[in-house]
């Protein structure tokens, strides 16, 4: 290679120019997997912010079936104990820590009930003669005693004890206050902390050994009652509420009213069917599932055509005859005018939409009782369009050309999302199985068409879901 | 290299088509940007990809005034630039106060003449400069920033910048002579 094709001027005099000239501009394709690392930042960057709308369908079911293997590994792996602790809680019972040497020592009863803010206790003393060493007055094995007080009034603070003494003799209760006997004392000792106890009905009963002071406390902190007696003291605390968890089903239908906004305000009627998998926690909840939706919209033709309309008429003459007194007689004939006219026309049909949908919602339990629960949950959905139903405009004009049908039905977007609000009403028919009453709003986050603006034109809609909903585990 | 508007807009509303094809349309340009600041190939590709995600989180901010390549090239530069600024301490250390401006005309005589090379070739040269150098040699050779603008960006002096710069082309200069690419005398004619 001589020295002319081996090297070429340096015309340009410079290096820089050289460097510039051969470097700007060049490509090198980067690694493939890049763009892969990219998108997955991009997509956490964008989930991290609550916007779902580039998480594929595969990533969605995905999430679904990760958030499934997830909650059954937490239920699975809770020991049966806890599980069977945790149904226990819902029955709204108290525990009593009894003191071992105190159990199954006696046969008397003491039963405390508090319906609501009225609190009464009994005494029921199962006697046995030789027990009295054959007192004669106790002809009734049985002696009960009760009395009731107002634990939000009535007592005054720090508590004059109500006392309820057995009268042996003849087998009544004495209320009179500071006397002993020698047989047994039931004071009940109010508390200025006292909470009412958030039941509507409570019930305890336990044997304890029948002695000459029994005293009862009202509630203080967790202590719903302490009975002091001579033999030990006896705690009757509200039961630890231990977290409940368990799985439930729901199956049910929701009739729903979406309302479209501007340019066209308009409601459409929708229906779903849909099955929802909850699982809870306490009085916490995730749910989500699947949700088969028919929802109808509007279709829009501008129609154009052109008519023949008539626009007046005249009077032709046919022909005519002289008549006998050489009157002409014209015989005419009325002749319509018409008008080639171009016409437009709106023609508006129902299209059916069927949509998918999937939900995450999370739910807190804001009332409980025996038989109902209210929820409220909140949470994304997304809807994807699978399928659609596209009515034929009707087009009857008689004496008329059809020029043009044009369709501005504005298309339909493959996926929305919108974020949903609901108040769960659980009516429980049995342990297991409940009614539900789910009413629910729906707020879109984007259009349901894509010639909208997302701004001002994302629909709302309300809905009854009602259904059942099987609790499993519980 | 144009771009449809249509690629921008789907980027502005953050749809991940219009990011996929705005990644292929310019990935390649930008990289090749990306290598002449970075030491590898690696770091070339990491600097890439943050500048990227930059884009798209900013590409709002875009007002269509001026050329979008060279709206991109300046987020792949100025983040290179963090790159260094936060991963490891530039080595400007020599602070020259007066530099000769005989001896930088004389470096920037034209040399005689030069073999043909490729890009990758000289591009491997600039990557093997040490970092201060290169940051220098490159805002001021391909990027045309002046010694004011490269030492307020880099928070140096003028003076650490034109030392910067004359060390630079000297490395290279001696680097492209080692290589056969650069002659000193070789008359065409001769």
């Amino acid at each position: 290679m001589n020295e002319e094709t081996k090297y070429k001027a340096f015309d340009e005099g410079r290096m820089d120019e050289f460097l510039r000239q051969t470097v700007e501009g060049h490509r090198i394709e980067p690694d493939p997997g890049l763009w892969k690392a990219i998108s997955r930042k991009l997509l956490w960057r964008e989930i991290s912010r609550l916007n779902f709308k580039n998480l594929s369908a595969r990533n969605w079911a995905a999430g679904v079936a990760g958030l499934l293997v997830i909650t059954s590994v937490i239920y699975l792996g809770l020991p049966a104990s806890n599980r069977n602790a945790a149904d226990d809680s819902s029955t709204g019972k108290h525990i009593a820590s009894v003191p071992a040497a105190m159990q199954n020592t006696g046969n008397d009863a003491i039963a405390y009930t508090h319906p609501g803010s009225q609190a009464s206790v009994s005494l029921t003393k199962n006697v046995n003669k030789s027990t009295l060493h054959d007192d004669p007055s106790f002809s009734n094995p049985i002696i009960s005693q009760s009395g009731k007080f107002d634990i939000n009034s009535n007592l005054p603070t720090g508590g004059k004890p109500v006392t309820f003494l057995e009268n042996p003799e003849d087998n009544t209760t004495n209320a009179s206050s500071g006397v002993t006997h020698p047989i047994g004392k039931v004071s009940i000792m109010p508390n200025q902390s006292q909470i009412p106890i958030p039941f509507s009905e409570m019930e305890i009963t336990r044997l304890v050994p029948y002695n000459t002071a029994l005293v009862f406390s009202l509630p203080i902190g967790d202590t719903i009652l302490t009975i002091s007696t001579p033999g030990g003291i006896i705690n009757f605390k509200k039961e630890t509420q231990s977290t409940s968890r368990f799985f439930s089903v729901n199956l049910g239908v929701e009739p729903e009213m979406s309302t479209y906004a501007e340019p066209d305000n308009y409601s459409k009627f929708n229906f779903w069917i849909n099955g929802r998998l909850t699982y809870h926690i306490s009085r916490f909840s995730i749910a989500t599932g699947l949700g088969l939706g028919y929802v109808f919209d509007e279709g829009k033709y501008r129609i154009d055509y052109q008519s023949r309309d008539s626009v007046g008429y005249f009077t032709s003459v046919v022909s005519y005859t002289t008549g006998a007194a050489n009157e002409i007689i014209y015989k005419t004939k009325t002749e319509n005018i018409y008008d080639s006219l171009v016409h437009m026309a709106d023609d508006r049909t129902r299209n059916r939409y069927t949509y998918l949908q999937v939900p995450v919602l999370l739910g807190y339990r804001l009332f409980e009782s025996n038989s109902v629960s209210l929820t409220f949950q909140i949470g994304p959905a997304v809807s994807f369009l699978i399928g659609s139903h596209l009515s034929e405009p009707v087009i009857n004009y008689p004496n008329a050309r059809i020029i043009k049908v044009e369709n501005n039905t504005p298309e339909r977007v493959t996926a929305n999302w919108q974020i949903w609000t609901n108040l769960n009403l659980e009516i429980r028919m049995n342990r297991k199985t409940s009614f539900y009453f789910e009413p629910s709003f729906k707020y879109f986050l984007s259009p349901m068409t894509s010639q909208e603006k997302a701004t001002a034109k994302a629909p709302w809609s309300v809905g009854l879901g009602i259904g059942l909903q099987f609790n499993l585990g519980k | 290299m144009l771009i449809d508007d249509s690629i921008i807009e789907g980027c502005v509303a953050g749809k991940r088509s219009a990011q996929s094809a705005l990644y292929l349309k310019y990935s390649s340009v930008m990289l090749a940007v990306c290598l002449r600041y970075a030491q590898n190939r690696d770091e070339a590709e990491d600097i890439l990809q943050e500048a990227f995600l930059k884009i798209f989180q900013h590409i709002s901010t875009y007002r269509k005034e001026g050329s979008f390549e060279g709206w991109m090239k300046r987020i792949m530069i100025n983040h290179a630039l963090n790159y260094y600024r936060k991963n490891r301490k530039l080595p400007f250390h020599e602070n020259i106060e007066s530099i000769n401006e005989m001896e930088i005309m004389e470096l920037e005589e034209p040399q005689a003449v030069h073999a043909p090379v490729s890009a990758e070739k000289l591009l491997a040269l600039i990557q093997k400069l040490p970092p201060g150098y290169r940051l220098v040699f490159n805002m001021f050779v391909f990027e045309e920033y002046s010694h004011k603008e490269i030492s307020e960006a880099l928070s140096i002096s003028e003076n650490t910048s034109k030392s910067q710069l004359l060390k630079a082309r000297k490395m290279l200069r001696n680097r492209l002579f080692d290589l056969n690419i650069l002659q000193n005398t070789a008359p065409i004619n001769e």
